[in-house]
């Protein structure tokens, strides 16, 4: 680990990092539920739907039909099987990622 | 990159690109499929983490221990190749392999946690060697690509946009001059554009910027495009979702904004591959998910 890396990680643990770091507690909260850090609804498209425009909106609604019609699994971007989740949970939960996440939607729930 | 194995690829899907351009995972299937390449898309793979690391939560621990789950499940089905569709999932995995190399306490630690779900955890799969984008899968194979090209991209100008996860690990493993989407490009039969002003430019996303701080995102992007309109290139193939999402996305609004023409057409170097294989270009390469419309341009190329 680099040095940079240590301040980095010493810096994210003050409390204005931390509260900023709820700015993506969904990526946080999706890994969690899922093992994915992206869902269609990390990515709204009310926030770009002004500047994207075009049929965008539309191809996201139909996401999962068109995922479907190439041969690919329904559920965007996929689906883990029960056994991995629970693998998967079971290392946040012995990493500390479990008790941290709960740290940052408190934090989040106190924003509000 | 050196060193491309001809089989045996874990394929490393990616999160984003598959809720926004998921034509590109089916067009690497199709690929993998047409050139005989032996893969497994493995329904246990989890995310790599890479987009919660660079928005800071996920500590590195936890991004190791999850990336050691995936190499024992590649390697224990006997496909120990990670084949990456996503820079962010090759960059990320690599450095994992570094920190886990270099730094002795992190093996006892993954070890300890990989038990608690009856992994017996062997830190030699754990290597960068055994990590690759599917671009350089295509690389490898590009002389059977030359061969059983459908689809002949003949006389069109193509730009190549690498991604900044892909092109500072090539250049921190190797001198070599990074070549692989150009040779891509020339084996479906286009024209290379070697070199074009701010060609290693990022694209300007880098997630967080995209989100929070967008006239950043849109002053690199505009400095980007103009670099490649410079070229004279018709296309701009890229290798990750990220840049992808910027380039395709935000050209219209960029055009609108600037009152420039851009009029490039976007692809991921998997689409381009599978389209020059003759793969569907809605039914495998998902063309309807590209804001900036390719069908003109498919049309010319089809009817030569």
């Amino acid at each position: 680990m680099t040095i940079v890396q240590i301040l980095k990680q010493l810096a994210m643990e003050q409390p204005f990092h931390k509260k900023k770091k709820t700015d993506f507690l969904d990526v946080r909260e999706n890994f969690y539920q899922y093992g994915l850090c992206l869902l269609p609804r990390s990515i709204p498209t009310s926030r770009f739907s002004d500047e994207i425009e075009g049929d965008w909106v539309q191809v996201r609604e139909a996401i999962s039909e068109i995922r479907e019609n190439l041969g690919l699994s329904r559920d965007p971007p996929r689906r883990l099987d029960d056994t991995s989740i629970s693998e998967l949970r079971t290392i946040l939960k012995l990493t500390g990622f479990t008790d941290k996440l709960e740290e940052l939607k408190s934090i989040k729930r106190g924003a509000k | 990159m050196a060193g491309t194995p001809d089989h045996g690829f874990w394929l490393f899907k990616s999160c984003m690109m598959g809720i926004e351009f998921p034509g590109a995972e089916s067009s690497t299937k199709f690929v993998f499929d047409k050139l005989g390449i032996k893969y497994l898309d493995d329904s246990r793979q989890s995310c790599c983490t890479g987009l919660g690391m660079m928005v800071d939560v996920f500590d590195p621990l936890t991004s190791a221990v999850i990336a050691a789950r995936n190499f024992h499940l590649a390697a224990s089905s006997g496909f120990p190749y990670l084949a990456t569709l996503c820079t962010t999932c090759f960059g990320i995995n690599k450095k994992i392999c570094n920190w886990v190399n270099e730094n002795p306490q992190f093996t006892d630690k993954i070890r300890e946690i990989l038990a608690k779900i009856n992994v017996q955890y062997d830190s030699t799969i754990m290597k960068k060697q055994n990590v690759f984008h599917v671009a350089d899968v295509f690389h490898k194979w590009k002389e059977k690509i030359k061969r059983e090209k459908i689809i002949d991209f003949q006389g069109i100008s193509i730009a190549a946009h690498y991604g900044c996860h892909y092109y500072k690990i090539h250049h921190s493993e190797t001198p070599e001059n990074l070549h692989i989407l150009e040779d891509i490009i020339e084996a479906v039969g286009g024209k290379p554009i070697k070199y074009y002003p701010e060609k290693f430019l990022c694209c300007g996303s880098g997630y967080r910027h995209r989100h929070f701080n967008q006239s950043l995102a849109n002053s690199a992007l505009q400095k980007k495009m103009d670099g490649v309109n410079e070229s004279g290139a018709e296309v701009l193939v890229n290798m990750c979702p990220m840049c992808f999402f910027q380039f395709d996305r935000f050209q219209h609004h960029l055009e609108k904004g600037s009152g420039k023409q851009y009029n490039l057409v976007h692809f991921n170097v998997a689409e381009l591959v599978a389209l020059a294989l003759g793969a569907d270009p809605y039914k495998v390469v998902g063309i309807q998910c590209h804001r900036t419309k390719v069908e003109p341009f498919l049309q010319r190329i089809l009817k030569k």
